[in-house]
């Protein structure tokens, strides 16, 4: 951590990070009927999913959302470890339970949960965010946010937990990485991370609600909100696959299973898992 | 004569990386064990034993990939 001369706390006093309005919250989304049974606000977590991963296998209900204001060892792919400065970042998992789809087709949670990140921000914040391949949220070439999806089983069957994380009002010293950026850096026209959430989560369930009904079948509208908001296709990109092989080529599509086509001079490749690299054009 | 132990097959639900192993042959489960830990769309699918038994094959390595109904784990139960 740099120090800087001017140490300054960041408290609920801090003007730009107004705490999260946890009955506010709860007053617009848990209505009878909708997904959202529970919404809670805690005021640190090492890692939202860790917690509610426990309560899953806990037998806690699904409809439930728990955001952290200050999330000090949030988890991403392969055990990488972040922190976000208090009240900087959106940090907050979701419980649910896919019943009316099978698990064939849960690889499209992450994918369909990066959907409802960028269009809830959108809405919102009127920043131009679009999709990486599967889900991270990317402005311009910057990402914004990462999710991370576990799947949990317990005693009444299997559960899957949703983590988001979205850099809100991070200034250019606080990212994480110089790729990072945060939706203050980008302009956006709310940092109010109440309202920016309760829309992602609004987006959440109208999809959720639908690829649910649908079955987890695609071809009726989701695939393709998926594939227009999908920044990766049609770029030239570098993959870097699980085993530690590059794939090199041109990503041409997404396929019903939301694997990624990537086309190379030895011919195509699908892809069900790896690190996708935007290569710029030369 | 000794009847057979029962066996137990371990598959692949979907399409998916394998990301670790976490069992090898010998390991004595309990029910509720992780054996594998896949992940599909930066999804990680931990696959559970749910039922006690040893491990008599471990026929997947860490980056295969496995399709639907790929058989990861034998056991005896």
């Amino acid at each position: 951590m740099c120090v800087g001369v001017n140490v300054v706390p960041v408290t609920y006093d801090d003007l730009r990070r107004p705490p999260l309005d946890a009955l506010a919250l709860s007053r617009a989304l848990t209505r009878p009927g909708s997904l959202w049974r529970d919404v809670e606000v805690v005021p640190e977590a090492p890692s939202t999913n860790a917690l509610v991963a426990a309560r899953a296998r806990a037998g806690e209900a699904p409809g439930l959302v728990v955001l952290a204001e200050h999330q000090t060892a949030g988890r991403g792919r392969l055990g990488r470890v972040w922190e976000t400065p208090a009240g900087s970042a959106l940090t907050f998992s979701l419980l649910v339970a896919p019943d009316r789809v099978p698990a064939a087709r849960w690889p499209w949670l992450p994918l369909l949960t990066g959907l409802a990140v960028a269009e809830g921000v959108r809405r919102v914040t009127e920043v131009d965010c679009a999709l990486k391949w599967p889900n991270d949220v990317l402005v311009g070439d910057r990402k914004v946010a990462g999710i991370l999806v576990e799947r949990v089983e317990h005693a009444e069957g299997a559960a899957a937990v949703v983590g988001v994380g979205l850099n809100v009002s991070m200034s250019a010293e606080e990212l994480p990485v110089p790729t990072a950026t945060s939706l203050a850096l980008e302009g956006a026209a709310t940092t109010d991370r109440t309202v920016v959430v309760r829309e992602v989560l609004r987006a959440f369930e109208a999809l959720y609600g639908q690829w649910q009904a649908e079955g987890g079948d695609l071809t009726r509208g989701l695939h393709e909100a998926y594939v227009r908001r999908c920044a990766t296709i049609g770029r030239t990109v570098r993959v870097d696959l699980p085993t530690g092989e590059q794939v090199h080529g041109e990503a041409s599509r997404v396929d019903a299973d939301g694997r990624l086509a990537v086309t190379t001079d030895r011919g195509t490749r699908v892809l069900g898992a790896g690190d996708v690299v935007h290569v710029r054009a030369v | 004569m000794a009847r057979d132990p029962k066996t137990a097959e371990i598959v692949a639900e979907m399409v998916a990386n394998v990301m670790r192993v976490v069992v090898a042959p010998g390991d004595r489960l309990e029910a509720g064990d992780t054996v594998v830990l896949l992940e599909s769309m930066k999804m990680e699918i931990p696959v559970l034993v749910e039922a006690p038994g040893t491990v008599t094959a471990v026929k997947v390595g860490e980056g295969d990939v496995v399709q639907e109904g790929d058989v990861l784990v034998t056991l005896d139960l």
